[in-house]
């Protein structure tokens, strides 16, 4: 009895002993032909497969459907975004703009209905638009004057005073109807007109979505029968979901963000597996305090932004796969910054700059300094590791630079106390986003704090410049915008560091994936299984 | 003992009290706005104005000052209520009733492993003492402390579920998708309860009655099992009782890699949101639910020795 027990404790240890010295799975396989498909935001319009595999597909996510990105499958949206962000027909199927962009009627596509039945007319997109605003951060309700219902499919908007970004805002809001809402902004119902219908919920486990076939866009019908969304919160546990077969794709349902970057080459080296990269995206933005400390010259700003090698970040600490960038948002984008040129890693340029401003190394001990003042910087990101190595590249850069940099590297919550508060001089803030004139209302009408840093609004020119792009022509826009992007340039409040890579990773026999213009749309219309 | 019952029953209350205001008083003088945090989580891609803020503090009842929302909450939970949710909206009691069976099988499940496997391991090291056996489970128990449960879970998943395809990791899918997060939790605590088994063992037999027993011509095994197993025990009760809030603990993080839909990830969430309500809340039913564990650990006591009175003066 003794000796078996012996036997089975010893049998017990030595496998535990050998699963603790295994490592974890950083080598890729040996025997197959790895797959290094870096494909990058190819829209594969893919023609219907013979299709001898169920088509089920199985996402691994980090929240329950019912977060952000889960809507999209079951929610149309008024309107969508082309590529370059801007807007297109979808439940609005066309608009006329009055001369002086006060009055918008809207045209409603006809002959769509809810899952339980009901007719999209008027009164429910009007609903909707009231409705979604305050929770979707559109600011057009705080200029709208009257929605006046014209007939069934109808809508006159009428606005206090000319609002030139409203379609660029309907993109955002969801199409539902006022039972199927709370007053908080929550869905009591999923009831949608979009492509899938909710089938089965297990908080915070899983959901199956099948195929709504009486969906209304039949040129985006999906191929896919039916989609199990499986809630895996760990971003390791997601990756070996994958790779165990349990789930056919990850990074989808957070917007692209949540496959780290440090993992991309092993996994495109993964046999069995392919990654999308997207060859768009928000630039990650560091703000610098204008309004107090050593960056409020101007030339100390931008010697700080020629200072960071931006290749070297994306080379050394990330493979090269975000795409370094001294711009505050891709130009590509509509209304982007065309003709305003972007800063670039050019330390000489750096030391003259700062030179310039004043600060000479009087004691030798390899930090700049003026009056007697060593110049020293604050740097404050988050807590992510992406975050964390680019934040010690940086401090690497102005250290040879002789600028002497502290990093405090927080959770979210207490990175923005200290934004708010201006407790910083160099803060990880939030970027730029598409369509850029969401941003102006946000961040750029005054020079204060607030949760992500310094705000962009730092002259009066810039409010009159907002000014116009609500409310001029598109000539004036265009111009006014090239102008703003000009002023921040040259003002640098912030500058650029690398485009976020936005990826994410599936088996290599599903097909049809793409990238959506808006990283908050699940685009699974053309997506097979092969 | 009835006394003794209804006094810790009797205390259960104001402790409950006590560490529900703790965390009410910790989460809300930490920084964060909740009604920005939750703004923002249904709209990651930008953020409220202070307007939008100020409007949903009041939709959510946040308007008030520290004292009034916990007095308001209090009120309320000591009849049972305890809230919605700022989150989603949904009761705070619902949420619990749906979760916390999920974590009970994690912690059942987790404790039978290491019940089990310390148990065994423990009478085997101590009757092999300074043998073979005794080494390796020692060294076992050192080893396994080392190792974080998060960092075995993963490994668990590697072998099993990505390599070996011999069972499904993630998610709940019946029982026997709580093998993994199971064995994930339990064995590192089984360890650390074979090497208390074991001095305990150990200690026991140097005693008098037990060199008795064996001078009376009682063979190994009655000696071991019904003389010695049953006062060593007594201190793997109270380890037990104390392993509850650490099997809860480890819970969070299993559940979150395993993807198992219990009361541990539900706390990360409401937690990062600042959900006063149901952070509170849980932390009271939580607090009662420990000083019942508690006494069921110390009414044990009781039952295994009869010398262990709770009467007065004891």
């Amino acid at each position: 009895m003794k000796r078996i027990g012996a036997l089975l404790l010893c049998g017990l240890l030595v496998f535990t002993v050998a699963m603790c010295g295994c490592t974890s799975d950083t080598a890729p396989e040996t025997t197959a032909q790895p797959q290094t498909d870096t494909n990058t935001n190819t829209n594969t319009n893919t023609q219907t497969q013979s299709q001898t595999k169920p088509q089920i597909l199985t996402l691994g996510a980090y929240e329950d459907l019912k977060g952000f990105e889960g809507k999209s499958l079951v929610f149309d949206t008024l309107m969508k975004y082309n590529e370059d962000f801007s807007p297109k027909a979808n439940i609005i199927e066309s608009w006329e703009v009055s001369g002086d962009k006060k009055t918008y009627t809207l045209h409603i596509k006809k002959g769509i209905k809810f899952t339980n039945g009901k007719e999209v007319n008027a009164d429910v997109v009007k609903f909707s638009i009231e409705y979604w605003a305050p929770y979707r951060y559109c600011k057009y309700t705080k200029y709208l004057d009257t929605i006046e219902k014209v007939d069934d499919y109808t809508l006159k908007l009428k606005f206090k005073e000319s609002y030139a970004p409203l379609l660029e805002e309907l993109p955002r809001i969801y199409l539902t109807l006022p039972e199927t809402v709370d007053d908080k902004g929550n869905i009591k119902e999923w009831i949608g007109t979009g492509p899938f219908i909710l089938k089965e919920y297990q908080k915070d486990q899983k959901a199956v979505l099948v195929r709504n076939d009486d969906y209304w866009n039949k040129a985006e019908m999906p191929k896919i029968e039916k989609v199990i969304w499986k809630v895996i919160p760990d971003e390791n546990a997601r990756i070996m979901a994958l790779k165990s077969g349990e789930i056919d794709a990850i990074g989808i349902t957070e917007h692209y963000l949540s496959v780290p970057a440090q993992r991309i080459p092993e996994l495109q080296k993964t046999p069995g597996l392919k990654v999308m990269i997207a060859d768009k995206g928000t630039v990650e933005t560091y703000s610098f305090n204008y309004k107090k400390g050593p960056l409020t010259d101007k030339k100390v700003r931008q010697a700080v932004a020629y200072a960071i090698d931006r290749e070297g970040i994306s080379k050394n600490l990330f493979n090269g796969i975000p795409q370094p960038t001294g711009h505050l948002l891709l130009p590509e984008f509509k209304n982007g910054p065309k003709n305003a040129k972007p800063y670039s890693y050019n330390p000489e340029k750096a030391r003259q700059l700062l030179a310039e401003a004043g600060y000479k190394d009087t004691d030798g001990d390899g930090i700049l300094d003026k009056d007697g003042k060593p110049l020293k910087l604050a740097l404050v990101t988050g807590d992510r590791q992406m975050e964390r190595d680019t934040a010690v590249y940086i401090q690497k850069n102005l250290k040879d630079l002789g600028i002497d940099v502290e990093i405090a590297s927080l959770e979210s919550k207490a990175r923005k106390e200290r934004a708010k508060k201006g407790d910083f001089d160099i803060c990880r803030c939030h970027p730029w986003v598409a369509p850029p004139v969401r941003y102006l209302k946000w961040r750029c009408t005054d020079d204060g704090y607030d949760n992500y840093g310094c705000k962009f609004g730092v002259n009066d020119r810039v409010k009159e410049l907002i000014n116009i792009i609500y409310t001029g022509n598109d000539e004036e826009i265009k111009n006014a915008w090239n102008e703003l992007w000009n002023i921040e340039y040259d003002f640098c409040p912030a500058t650029g560091v690398y485009v976020r890579p936005r990826a994410f990773v599936f088996k290599d026999n599903v097909e049809g994936f793409r990238f959506d213009a808006d990283v908050g749309y699940i685009d699974l219309s053309n997506v097979v299984i092969k | 003992m009835k006394n003794f019952i209804l006094r810790r029953l009797f205390l259960a209350i104001p402790m409950a009290i006590a560490v529900s205001l703790i965390s009410f008083s910790l989460l809300y003088f930490s920084p964060g706005n909740p009604a920005e945090i939750i703004l923002e989580q249904k709209s990651p891609d930008s953020s409220p104005d202070e307007n939008a803020i100020k409007e949903y503090e009041k939709k959510l009842g946040l308007d008030k000052p520290f004292y009034d929302l916990y007095v308001i909450w209090l009120s309320k939970a000591l009849t049972g209520d305890f809230g919605v949710s700022l989150q989603n909206g949904e009761p705070v009691i619902d949420e619990f009733m749906a979760r916390f069976p999920y974590t009970v099988m994690i912690m059942v499940g987790a404790t039978t492993v290491y019940f089990v496997l310390g148990v065994v391991m423990g009478i085997l090291s101590a009757l092999n003492k300074d043998g073979i056996i005794d080494n390796i489970v020692r060294a076992y128990a050192s080893l396994k402390m080392a190792i974080p449960s998060f960092w075995l879970a993963l490994l668990l998943i590697w072998v099993f579920s990505v390599k070996l395809k011999i069972i499904s990791a993630f998610g709940y899918n019946g029982l026997d998708s709580l093998i993994l997060p199971s064995f994930a939790l339990g064995l590192g605590m089984a360890g650390s309860l074979a090497r208390v088994l074991r001095t305990c063992i150990l200690e026991v037999m140097s005693s008098d009655y037990v060199l008795t027993a064996r001078a009376k011509g009682l063979s190994n095994k009655v000696v071991v099992l019904k003389h010695v197993l049953k006062n060593a025990f007594l201190p793997v009760i109270t380890l037990m009782g104390m392993k509850t809030a650490y099997l809860l603990g480890g819970a969070v993080i299993i559940e979150s890699i395993f993807g198992w839909p219990g009361i541990g990830s539900y706390f990360i969430d409401i937690i990062n949101a600042k959900d006063y309500p149901a952070v509170s809340g849980l932390v009271f039913i939580f607090g009662i639910l420990f000083v019942l564990v508690n006494l069921i650990v110390d009414i044990s006591y009781a039952i295994l020795d009869p010398r262990v009175r709770y009467d007065k003066g004891v």
